[in-house]
């Protein structure tokens, strides 16, 4: 039986929160999928890596920078997941409500 | 009394002269015992804290804007190690406009600045508390960053 915790990062958009009306639209994210899926999206650049020819020393982006960029995203979202839930982030200019919560 | 205090008081003195004092001084430094040992070292454990969140909070007086944001401090570590990478991926362009302005990315000690909070050891838990006129709305912005 996994005892893996279940997290979801729940994004949530409201327009013209204060009349109460408005566009509402929930998307909810589950933690664990994301981080299977940054995983796989790693070993995809991995293996791409293989079958690419190196490019010159002077081009920015680059096989393994992507390889690196999705181990960093990796890290990141396992780094939110925490023990309890609570609000991420919660962003108003008046008009636009939008908050990420991890439940 | 700290060595490079002794040292010193020998050149007043005339003991020694300048330029042996000089090669004292830095062989003090070379061997690292003239190196204060960090605030984290020094402070007994029971006076440090264990900070759960990094909170920024971004308010205004007609509520034009509203921020909040909780980074865990797991995350904060997470981006500590990671934080080298990240300014290596800031474009040529943008990297040269804020070294006019002043800000040297590779000068920026990102993971001494993240373990200053991961250890506890902050006199005051806020970071930055200002306040600041906005034009465009017409009202007061009051940006507090600290850790809880």
């Amino acid at each position: 039986m996994s005892s893996r915790v279940i997290r979801i990062l729940w994004v949530k958009v409201r327009t013209d929160p204060k009349n109460g009306g408005g566009l509402r639209l929930n998307f909810p994210i589950s933690l664990n999928v994301l981080l299977e899926l940054l995983d796989c999206f790693g070993d995809i650049a991995a293996v791409l890596g293989v079958f690419t020819r190196p490019g010159p020393a002077s081009q920015r982006f680059t096989v393994r920078t992507l390889k690196e960029l999705f181990a960093m995203l990796t890290e990141l979202v396992a780094s939110v997941a925490d023990k309890e839930p609570y609000d991420l982030a919660e962003v108003s200019d008046g008009n636009v409500l939008v908050s990420i919560r991890v439940r | 009394m700290s060595d490079q205090l002794k040292i010193l008081e020998m050149i007043e003195k005339g003991r020694i002269t300048a330029a042996e004092g000089m090669e004292l001084l830095e062989a003090l430094k070379a061997s690292g015992s003239g190196e204060e040992p960090s605030r984290a070292e020094t402070l007994p454990a029971g006076n440090r804290r264990t900070y759960k969140f990094l909170r920024i909070k971004v308010t205004s007086d007609n509520k034009s804007v509203n921020v909040n944001v909780n980074i865990p401090i797991r995350l904060l570590s997470a981006v500590g190690e990671i934080a080298g990478k990240i300014s290596s991926f800031v474009p040529k362009d943008a990297r040269e406009k804020m070294e006019s302005g002043g800000v040297n990315l590779s000068e920026i000690d990102f993971s001494k600045i993240i373990d200053e909070l991961l250890s506890g050891t902050l006199d005051d838990p806020t970071i930055v508390d200002v306040s600041a006129w906005d034009e465009e709305h017409n009202s007061m912005i009051y940006v507090k960053i600290y850790v809880e």
